[in-house]
C-alpha cells in the first residue's frame, strides 16, 4: 500500500491529469484525449493494484480494516469500474463523471480524511470483512446508479428541450438504457446495503452480546435502506415517473455521502468509516 | 508503376449519362480481362454504383492506360468519347489514393458519411481479386482503404446522424427507447411521410403497428399494407394505451391527441414513456403535452432541425475525417517509397551477383588448375567482399526508404551504382508519383478533367 505522502500526491496528480483528458473529451468529443485518459487511469490502476498486492503479501489480509485503507480500496474499485465502462460500454460521459467523483474522493481522502482518521486496527473476523466489503460495493453500486441518473437527466433534458446538436443528445445512450442501468445499479446497491447492515449487526452482537442500535451511522444506513427500497418499489410499480425516480435517487445518494463522510467522521461514536 | 483512376460521378455527370456507364455485375469479369489484356496495365478494380463509375488501374505509362480506359468506357456505354470526355475526372497516384479514401469514408458521397459505399467498394475489390485482377499494390491499397473506412465509422460519428425527416423520427425514437423491436407503433391518419417513417421503423425491428384513421376503410387498407391492426378513430384513446410511439399525420383543425385523451394512457401504462411525432399541419397533437413527464412530443419543424443538426454534425466530423485521410495517404506514400527501396536493393544485389559471376568465370578460366575446394574458397571470399561492399549502401537504402523525402537519395544511390535501368524506371515512377500531371497526361488535358487538387471538383 502506498503510504508515503509523495506517492499519494503523485497518484492524485496522475488521477487529475487523467480527469483533464476525460474533461477535454467531455467538452468536445476527442478520441485521442479519451485514450490518453484511459491510459493514465490504467497507470493509476496499476499503481494501486501493486500497492494492494504488496500489502496482501506482507500482511496476509486485505487492506480494508482502517478508514484510509478502505478509502483507497474504494477508490481502486471506482477506477476498475471506470476502465470496464470505457472498455465495454464506451459511455464517455459516464467515465468522466465517475473519474471526477473518484478524483474528488481521493483528494478528500488525502487532504482531510487521512489526517482526521485514527488508523486503529479493529477486531477482525470474516463477518467484519464481509460487512466492510459489502458496504464498499454497495457505495460503488449507488455511485454508479447516481451517475447514470445524472446522465438520464442530461439526455432527457436534451430531448425535451430539443437540443439536437448537444453532446448528451449525440453521445449518450437512449433514455431507456440509462434509466435501466440506473435502476439496476440502485437495486444491486440496495441488496448489498441490506447485507451490510445484517453482517454488521450480527458481527457486533457476536462481539459484544447486544445490538448496535444507538449508533448514528447504523440508524442512518437503516433509513437509507428504506429510502432506496421505497424508491425501487414505486418505480418498479410505475407509480412515479423516471424523472421523480431520478430525484429520489439523488436524495438517497446525498444521504449516502453524508453517511460516509459526515456521520462517520463527526457524529458516529462507534463507526470511524 | 503508378495508380490511375478515371471515373465519373453524380457531380460530373447527369443520371442520363451515368446510367450508360453502369457496369452490370455479370460483365465485370469481361471488362477486367479486357483491361488487363492491354499492354502496360498490371492491376484493375472497377467500382460501379448508381452515383459513380470508377476505374482504378496500376499502369506503367499513363497515356496508354488512359487510352485503354477510354476505349473500354466507349465500348461499355456505346457513347462517342467526344461526348463523355468532359464528364470524366482523372486522378493519379496519391491523388487517386486520396480520392479512394474519400470514397470509402463517404466524404465523396451525395449524403456525406453514408456507409453503403464502403460495402460497394469492398465488393468491387473482392470481385477484382477473385478474377486475379489485383496485385501487390491494389491488394495493399484496397485492403488498407477498406480497413480505414471501417475505422472511420468506428472512431467518428460521421454516419450516425439522421439526414432525412422520416429517419429523423426513427433516430429520435431510438434516443428514447434504444431498441424498437418491442415497441408498439400507432399511426394516426395517412400520408407519404407517415408511410416512410413506418418503413424505417419496421426496418428497425418494429413488429406491432396500429393504424387509426377517420375513414376506417383507409385504416384497413394501410393495416394490410404494413401488416398492422386497423382501428376506428373513436378507439384512439384505447390505441394510445397500447402505443409507445405515435405518428400522427391526420387532417383537421383540432388536436386529436390532447391531455384528456392521454391521461388514461399515462395511468394504465404506468408512466412508461410515450414518443409522439406530429407531422401534420395543422398539428394533431397538443404541444402542451410536452410539459408532462415521460412524454416526448416533436413536430415537423423539430424533425427538420434534427436533419439540419445531423447534416452539420456530419460536416463537422468530415473535417476530422479529412485529417485522418491525410495521415493515411502519407502512410501509403511511405509504403510506396519503401517498396522503391526494396526494388533498388534487389537491383543492386542482382548487379553485384552478375559482376561476381563474371569475375569468377574469368578467374577460373585463367586458373584452370584450381581444384574444387580452392574454387569454393575463392568464391566464398569474393562473395564476402561483395557483401561487405554492399552492406553500407543497402543500409542506406533501407534508411532512405523510411524517410519522407528519401526518393531523391534512392535515385542518387541508383545512379552511383550505375543502375541505369533502375534509375530510369525509378525516375519515371517518381515523376509519375510526385508530379500529378506528367508530360504524357498533359497532352490529354484538353480531353480529360485532370484534377490537380480535390477542391477543383
Amino acid at each position: 500500500m502506498l503510504q508515503a505522502s509523495w506517492a499519494d500526491y503523485l497518484r492524485i496528480a496522475f488521477y487529475f491529469v487523467a480527469m483533464l483528458f476525460f474533461y477535454r473529451d467531455f467538452l468536445r468529443e476527442n478520441k485521442v484525449a479519451n485514450r490518453m485518459g484511459v491510459a493514465i487511469l490504467s497507470f493509476v490502476f496499476l499503481l494501486d493494484s501493486f500497492g494492494i498486492v504488496d500489502y496482501v503479501v506482507q500482511h496476509h489480509h486485505f487492506p480494508i480494516y482502517t478508514a484510509a485503507q478502505a478509502t483507497i480500496l474504494f477508490s481502486w474499485l471506482l477506477i476498475v469500474v471506470s476502465l470496464i465502462m470505457s472498455w465495454l460500454l464506451r459511455i464517455d460521459y459516464f467515465v468522466f463523471l465517475l473519474t471526477l467523483f473518484g478524483f474528488a474522493f481521493s483528494l478528500f481522502d488525502v487532504v482531510i480524511h487521512r489526517h482526521a482518521t485514527t488508523l486503529h486496527v479493529v477486531q477482525r473476523s470474516d463477518l467484519l470483512l464481509l460487512h466492510i466489503a459489502t458496504a464498499l460495493l454497495s457505495y460503488l453500486a449507488f455511485s454508479v446508479g447516481m451517475i447514470f441518473s445524472i446522465l438520464y437527466f442530461l439526455q432527457a433534458f436534451s430531448l425535451r428541450e430539443k437540443r439536437f446538436e448537444s453532446g448528451p443528445f449525440l453521445r449518450l445512450p437512449p433514455l431507456f438504457t440509462l434509466e435501466r442501468y440506473s435502476f439496476r445499479s440502485a437495486l444491486i446497491g440496495e441488496i448489498l446495503l441490506g447485507l451490510t447492515i445484517v453482517y454488521g449487526d450480527i458481527w457486533y452482537a457476536m462481539l459484544t452480546g447486544h445490538w448496535l442500535d444507538e449508533d448514528k451511522k447504523s440508524i442512518m444506513s437503516f433509513l437509507l435502506f428504506w429510502h432506496y427500497a421505497l424508491f425501487l418499489f414505486l418505480r418498479s410499480k410505475g407509480w412515479i415517473s423516471a424523472r421523480t425516480a431520478a430525484i429520489l435517487q439523488w436524495i438517497g445518494y446525498l444521504g449516502i455521502v453524508i453517511n460516509f463522510f459526515v456521520v462517520s467522521l463527526v457524529v458516529s461514536k462507534y463507526h470511524q468509516w | 508503376m503508378g495508380i490511375i483512376l478515371v471515373g465519373l460521378n453524380y457531380r460530373t455527370a447527369p443520371v442520363e449519362l451515368r446510367e450508360q456507364f453502369s457496369i452490370p455485375e455479370s460483365a465485370i469479369e469481361d471488362y477486367l480481362k479486357e483491361l488487363l489484356y492491354q499492354d502496360g496495365i498490371e492491376e484493375a478494380v472497377l467500382v460501379s454504383t448508381c452515383n459513380r463509375t470508377e476505374i482504378y488501374v496500376v499502369a506503367d505509362t499513363p497515356t496508354r492506360a488512359l487510352s485503354s480506359i477510354e476505349t473500354l468506357l466507349a465500348t461499355l456505354s456505346h457513347v462517342n468519347p467526344q461526348e463523355f470526355r468532359t464528364h470524366l475526372y482523372l486522378y493519379q497516384d496519391l491523388h487517386a489514393v486520396k480520392h479512394l479514401l474519400r470514397v470509402v469514408t463517404g466524404l465523396d458521397s451525395m449524403v456525406v458519411g453514408e456507409t453503403q459505399i464502403l460495402g460497394q467498394v469492398r465488393t468491387a475489390f473482392l470481385t477484382a481479386q477473385q478474377h486475379h485482377a489485383t496485385g501487390h499494390i491494389f491488394n495493399v491499397l484496397f485492403r488498407d482503404a477498406i480497413a480505414f473506412g471501417k475505422r472511420v465509422q468506428t472512431e467518428t460519428s460521421i454516419g450516425q446522424s439522421a439526414v432525412s425527416v422520416s429517419y429523423a423520427a426513427v433516430s429520435l425514437a431510438k434516443k428514447v427507447f434504444g431498441t424498437l423491436s418491442q415497441q408498439t407503433v400507432l399511426v394516426v391518419g395517412a400520408g407519404k411521410m407517415a408511410d416512410l417513417t413506418i418503413k424505417h421503423l419496421q426496418a428497425q425491428g418494429v413488429e406491432r403497428v396500429l393504424i387509426v384513421n377517420r375513414t376506417f376503410a383507409r385504416a384497413q387498407e394501410k393495416a394490410l399494407q404494413y401488416g398492422g391492426q386497423a382501428l376506428s378513430i373513436d378507439r384512439l384513446a384505447d390505441a394510445l394505451c397500447e402505443a409507445d410511439i405515435v405518428i400522427s399525420s391526420s387532417g383537421g383543425q383540432d388536436y386529436l391527441i390532447h391531455p384528456q385523451v392521454l391521461a388514461k394512457r399515462m395511468t394504465t401504462r404506468k408512466l412508461r414513456p410515450i414518443f409522439l411525432i406530429d407531422i401534420a399541419v395543422p398539428r394533431n397533437i397538443d404541444p402542451a403535452l410536452a410539459k408532462w413527464d415521460d412524454i416526448y412530443v416533436y413536430d415537423i419543424d423539430d424533425l427538420q432541425n434534427v436533419v439540419a443538426s445531423g447534416m452539420a454534425h456530419r460536416q463537422q466530423e468530415a473535417q476530422q475525417v479529412e485529417l485522418m485521410i491525410e495521415e493515411q495517404v502519407t502512410a501509403f506514400e511511405h509504403w510506396r517509397v519503401s517498396q522503391d527501396g526494396v526494388r533498388l536493393i534487389a537491383s543492386l544485389q542482382k548487379k553485384a551477383n552478375a559482376v561476381q559471376d563474371a569475375v569468377l568465370d574469368s578467374l577460373f578460366h585463367k586458373l584452370p588448375s584450381l581444384d574444387e575446394r580452392e574454387r569454393k574458397v575463392v568464391q566464398k571470399h569474393l562473395q564476402s567482399v561483395v557483401n561487405q561492399l554492399l552492406r553500407e549502401p543497402i543500409a542506406s537504402v533501407k534508411a532512405f526508404s523510411q524517410m519522407e523525402d528519401g526518393k531523391e537519395q534512392l535515385e542518387i544511390i541508383a545512379r552511383a551504382f550505375g543502375l541505369e535501368t533502375a534509375v530510369e524506371s525509378q525516375s519515371e515512377a517518381n515523376h509519375f508519383t510526385v508530379n500529378h500531371s506528367p508530360a504524357p497526361v498533359k497532352e490529354r488535358q484538353d480531353q480529360f478533367r485532370v484534377i490537380g487538387t480535390l477542391s477543383t471538383i
